[in-house]
């Protein structure tokens, strides 16, 4: 789509630009300084100035080192008047990709501030052709709290997305395609460019790798199937529960769930693992009361600890489910149910027919984000098991590590950056096109003005 | 048409100024220039030093020291931060040109630190260093030949046992202990049984060697030979017997604190919650022998560690550093750490001083266990080590291990420990 | 009769069942709450016992963390946490709500690819980029600061609209309009129209946002790496429960945990009504 409508840009400049127009090809804001649009043009000017001065002292560089990512290691000189080697600083791999990285985004930035400028440009000239007013400063600034609101609205959050998510997420995504592992760590060593090395090895087979990463991705899934779905029919049944007819002190009883939303979940977390640890508070409680002679291995038989977890993140996240749809089923038309009992229906009918329908009607995309959250959740398994009871089967991992989790033991455990990266951009692509085809099936991405 | 003027330009100056920022650690090359110009030291170094938040007033004292001792350093600024020896690798190689300029680092991370260019090699006054401090600690100091740090304090486990269940001499043997009936809900021994760190030197002990004799080579380990698998035999006979407790630090702590423990194996971080909570009882010995089931009595080699001083490769003042540094670690310094932090110190004088050392039963035992001890090996590859060993543990806990897929088990173990990511 | 009768019985037999269903699920869901709060008055170091109930109650670890600053500045650090968490809120919210309005609102080209994108961004694990983010901050000079932290909090907040703006859907458009038609700029009612009609959803990004930096200890200790005194609470506790200091700061941490929670559950159930309205609101429409 840039591109198009860049190639019509230009052609427009030519074929109907003025000197003035033209010129703001080279010096930016020319136009509209020449039509007396000056703080429009100085921006502009400044713009250009900015990026000429940055490209001088850093850009080129950074630029012309993305190709090899550094050439000079670093080394040693011995040092005669103090007796000692000293430093001779060698190039950082690690840095150069991220300045390259950067200088990619400054570049982007220009192109579009210098696409603007000439659009500026042409219409500004068109004002004059006409004899239409100019509009000053401040009717610009007017037309952004207005028609162009959106995009004032946007910038903000929009700098801040840039520069702390897809900046960063453009320099972990390169790495994949790099060598940057335990044994090429900068500054001492540099790391190169290897292509599609590391996916190979991870989705071989028979590889060290790939021998963990497919029962890893297996327990991802399973983990998150029932996360999901358990906390859901469990929110839901709870809500139901406390918003029956019979029960009084709803508020109260609510009240007593949402505590666990409101205590930090990496308190609630951490406190859930010293109780459930072979002496902990859960089986010194259940041997005093007689009811097991033995320790229950709650976390370190392998079978029993996925269990734990997913009971635990029950504890965390039905009170979320049951919060949510109290307000659904508050919605719910009464008449609804009122022509179903005409029609003789039982509660256990109307439950089948008109609530879990309609509650799933409405909360499909709320169900699509957890469960990708529960993909992602790090929290939950790195808080309360660590990956643990670990086994000989995997590398570095153990039987409940998800893919997050694993990933987070080899980029800070092992310093494997490349590898790490590689499966984090695998779980990626499965978590966004699971997530984009099914969202896109909603209501709520369908029929986004039906309540409007 | 003004589109996203504001947007660009407030992202534009964002992005030089934060540029401008990347950019200006190219020049740091010239300041080892310029200490170096001025022959001797500086007279306004800086210097920065990291040790762990116990360590901070222990630190500033020794300092002062320093400074009055070295007339060329009194104009110096030293400050002190926080980061102790265990997270030392992952802030340094994080960002070396704002870490300190001399760090306190477990030994264990010698390897990584020096392949990732953060220290300074040692060359000044090397003979001196090598000749005050125990052998074991030099060469855990010493990469391919180079030495990278000054050893500072030695770090391994040994026996801790209650004096009302045992004597002296059932200490001396582990089948004794296990032997011996000290009635019900008293486990006679515990140890963290799913923790390499305290397992393996039961291997070592028979005689299995990791990475080689000398550590170094990542595809050599013999865990698996035929010691190898009747040590994993006892391991798992430990593992299931009623007498014996899988606990760590926080669990003996707590059983010996309600006298339903007999004896276990940790450090010496436990000594001072364990002289307090066993009062006259308290007692300390070296890791017991054990017999295996050919009847070879051994005499487990712990795994021992070290606390190294290292200089940052990045310091503008590389002289400076390493003169404090060296005096960090000399034996005045050594003496004060272990007065105040109980720390057992690598300086040969001190090791063998017997009277000062007897202030401390529980360094004394670890300075006289040290020298059976087995240096841990710090190749990168020994980041592969922990986590198979665990399992091992954990399998045997868990009874998924028989003695008949012993064999089986340790081929798997010891392939775990030689894997590497790549292949 | 006879019927009506059964039925009745039926249904105080279900109405029991009901309460004892919940009494037994708020007891599960109260005892690890209540565990940590005993174990915080616990009168014996430690952080296992052999029993359940703790043989002496104590005030002293309360004291003690609130007091003590030799290892832990517990006190200094909720100091910044608190203040990271109510500017680290401003300025999510403030972001939240002007996507989540703008996508809600107003239509332009690059709308529904702009949303497309930031569904799966978010599913990149943000961990990964820390060592990014790191040298970023640096770039910008302010390593180590509650700045920093602030930034990083807040800096992406700008993905997570999809709830405000399931909100923002569900009010209806023909109040716009009508101040549109008396000539109010797009500002205005967004100021004058929006906004008061959107206190639950305030309050609701309010809230989690609020949340977030007293649960985060990775980014926290990238970004403040030796920087003792500009720890945050989470950093701090999990400090607390490395080998050295978990014996004798267990109960103290325990006491940290109740300290910290107690702020966040009163503002969360003082709050509740509005959550339950913006949340569901605006999940419905996600």
């Amino acid at each position: 789509m840039v591109k198009k409508s860049d190639g019509n840009l230009l052609k427009r400049v030519i074929k109907e630009g003025d000197i003035w127009t033209k010129v703001s090809m080279l010096i930016m804001g020319t136009a509209n300084l020449r039509r007396r649009q000056i703080v429009k043009g100085l921006l502009f000017l400044l713009c250009e100035a900015a990026f000429i001065f940055y490209m001088a002292v850093n850009g080129v560089n950074a630029l012309s080192h993305m190709a090899t990512l550094g050439t000079q290691t670093q080394g040693w000189v011995y040092d005669e008047n103090l007796g000692i080697d000293v430093l001779a600083q060698g190039d950082n791999s690690m840095l150069l990709l991220l300045y390259g990285v950067v200088c990619l985004f400054v570049i982007v930035l220009f192109v579009l501030s210098w696409r603007a400028n000439l659009k500026s440009a042409l219409e500004v000239q068109k004002l004059e052709k006409e004899g239409k007013k100019i509009p000053g400063f401040k009717d610009d600034v007017k037309v952004y709290l207005d028609a162009k609101f959106n995009r004032t609205m946007l910038t903000l959050p929009m700098i801040g997305v840039m520069a702390f998510t897809v900046l960063p997420l453009v320099y972990m995504i390169l790495v994949a395609f790099t060598n940057y592992d335990n044994a090429h760590q900068p500054p001492g060593n540099l790391f190169t460019w290897i292509g599609l090395d590391n996916f190979v090895t991870i989705l071989g087979s028979g590889s060290t790798i790939s021998k963990t990463f497919w029962p890893i991705l297996g327990w991802t899934i399973t983990w998150a199937v029932f996360a999901t779905v358990l906390n859901y029919i469990g929110g839901i049944l709870l809500a139901l529960l406390i918003n029956r007819k019979g029960v009084k002190f709803k508020g109260f009883w609510r009240t007593i769930f949402v505590l666990s939303i409101a205590i930090p979940s990496f308190v609630s977390l951490l406190i859930m693992k010293t109780m459930l640890q072979p002496d902990g508070a859960v089986n010194v409680l259940l041997k005093s009361w007689g009811v097991i002679q033995e320790s229950i291995p709650f976390l370190t038989n392998a079978t029993l600890a996925k269990v734990t977890i997913i009971v635990v993140n029950l504890w965390i996240g039905i009170p979320y489910t049951m919060l949510i749809t109290s307000g659904i089923l508050m919605n719910i038309p009464a008449d609804l149910y009122e022509a179903a009992r005409v029609d003789g229906a039982n509660a256990r009918v109307m439950f089948r027919k008109i609530t879990m329908p309609y509650v799933l009607f409405v909360t499909t995309p709320y169900l699509i984000t957890q469960f990708i959250g529960n993909i992602n959740n790090f929290n939950v398994i790195y808080l309360l098991s660590q990956g643990g009871p670990s086994t000989l089967d995997y590398y570095q991992a153990g039987k409940t590590d998800l893919l997050v989790t694993w990933l987070y033991k080899l980029t800070v455990t092992s310093k494997d950056y490349c590898y790490a990266s590689a499966i984090g951009i695998l779980v990626f692509v499965i978590s966004a096109v699971f997530s984009l085809i099914t969202y896109r099936r909603t209501s709520a991405y369908n029929n986004e003005e039906a309540f409007q | 048409m003004k589109k996203k003027v504001l947007s660009i330009f407030l992202v534009s100056v964002m992005a030089v100024s934060m540029l401008a920022g990347c950019g200006s650690d190219k020049k740091e090359t010239k300041s080892a220039d310029e200490a170096a110009k001025s022959a001797g030291y500086a007279k306004d170094a800086k210097l920065k030093v990291w040790g762990s938040q116990e360590d901070q007033d222990m630190l500033q004292g020794i300092i002062e020291e320093f400074k009055k001792e070295n007339p060329e350093a009194e104009g110096w600024n030293i400050e002190t931060a926080v980061v102790s020896a265990a997270d030392a690798k992952n802030e340094v190689l994080k960002d070396p040109t704002v870490a300190a300029d001399i760090f306190e680092f477990a030994s264990d991370q010698i390897a990584e630190l020096q392949s990732a260019g953060a220290l300074y090699r040692i060359t000044k006054n090397k003979d001196e260093i090598i000749a005050n401090n125990v052998e074991n600690s030099i060469d855990a100091a010493t990469v391919d030949g180079e030495m990278y740090g000054y050893p500072n304090t030695s770090n391994s486990f040994f026996m801790y046992y209650d004096k009302s269940k045992y004597t002296e001499e059932e200490v001396k043997s582990l089948d004794t202990m296990l032997a011996k009936d000290l009635g019900a809900g008293v486990a006679n021994f515990s140890m963290d049984l799913d923790n390499g760190w305290y397992t393996s030197s039961f291997f070592f002990g028979a005689g299995c060697t990791l990475f080689g004799e000398d550590g170094t080579d990542p595809k050599q380990c013999d865990f698996n030979n035929e010691k190898g698998v009747l040590v994993g035999d006892y391991l798992l006979d430990l593992c299931t017997n009623p007498k014996v407790k899988n606990q760590d630090d926080a669990l003996l702590l707590a059983s010996f604190k309600e006298g339903k423990l007999g004896a276990s194996l940790t450090g010496t971080w436990n000594a001072a919650a364990l002289q307090e909570s066993l009062g006259d009882n308290f007692g300390v010995a070296t890791v017991p022998s054990f017999t295996l089931e050919d009847g070879t009595i051994v005499s487990p080699s712990t795994i021992v560690n070290f606390n190294l001083y290292g200089v940052n490769a990045q310091t503008k003042y590389p002289a400076e550093a390493m003169l404090l540094a060296e005096y960090l670690t000399n034996e005045k310094s050594q003496k004060t750490r272990f007065e105040v932090r109980n720390s057992a110190p690598t300086n040969k004088k001190l090791a063998a001083d017997t009277e000062l050392l007897s202030t401390s039963p529980a360094v004394e035992v670890l300075s006289k266990q040290i020298e059976t001890s087995t240096v841990q090996p710090s190749i990168p590859q020994i980041a592969n080590f922990w986590s198979p060993m665990e399992a091992f543990g954990q399998d045997c806990i868990a009874k998924a291990v028989t003695k008949d897929n012993m064999q089986a088990t340790m081929d798997t173990m010891v392939e775990g420990i030689l894997s590497k990511l790549g292949d | 009769m006879k019927k009506t009768k059964s039925m009745s019985r039926n249904k105080k037999i279900r109405d029991v069942a009901s309460y004892v269903t919940l009494t037994v699920l708020s007891v599960i869901w109260l005892i690890p709450i209540f565990w940590v709060v005993m174990t915080s008055f616990r009168e014996e170091g430690g952080s296992y016992t052999s029993y359940f109930f703790p043989k002496g109650l104590t005030l002293a670890n309360y004291v003690n963390l609130l007091t003590d600053n030799s290892q832990f500045y517990f006190l200094k650090w909720f100091g910044n946490t608190l203040f990271v968490a109510v500017f680290s809120c401003l300025l999510s919210t403030f972001f939240v709500l002007s996507v989540s309005y703008v996508m809600s609102r107003m239509r332009f080209k690059m709308r529904k690819p702009m949303m497309n994108v930031a569904l799966i961004l978010g599913m990149f694990p943000s961990f990964m980029s820390m060592i990014a983010v790191y040298y970023i901050l640096k770039g910008l000079g302010i390593t180590q600061s509650l700045v920093a932290l602030i930034m990083v909090y807040s800096g992406g907040a700008g993905l997570g609209f999809f709830i405000a703006k399931g909100f923002f859907d569900t009010l209806p458009k023909s109040l716009d309009e009508a101040a549109y038609l008396d000539g109010a700029t797009k500002f205005q009612i967004f100021r004058k129209i929006t906004l008061p009609l959107s206190k639950p959803i305030i309050v609701y990004t309010v809230l989690t946002s609020f949340m977030a930096p007293w649960m985060d200890f990775i980014f926290a200790s990238v970004i403040m790496g030796d920087n003792y005194n500009n720890y945050t609470v989470a950093l701090g506790l999990f400090k607390m429960l490395e080998r050295e200091f978990i014996n004798d700061y267990y109960t103290q941490f325990a006491a940290g945990c109740v300290l910290i929670s107690i702020p966040i559950a009163a503002l969360f159930i003082s709050m509740q009504k509005y959550y339950v309205e913006g949340v569901s609101g605006g999940a419905v429409k996600g």
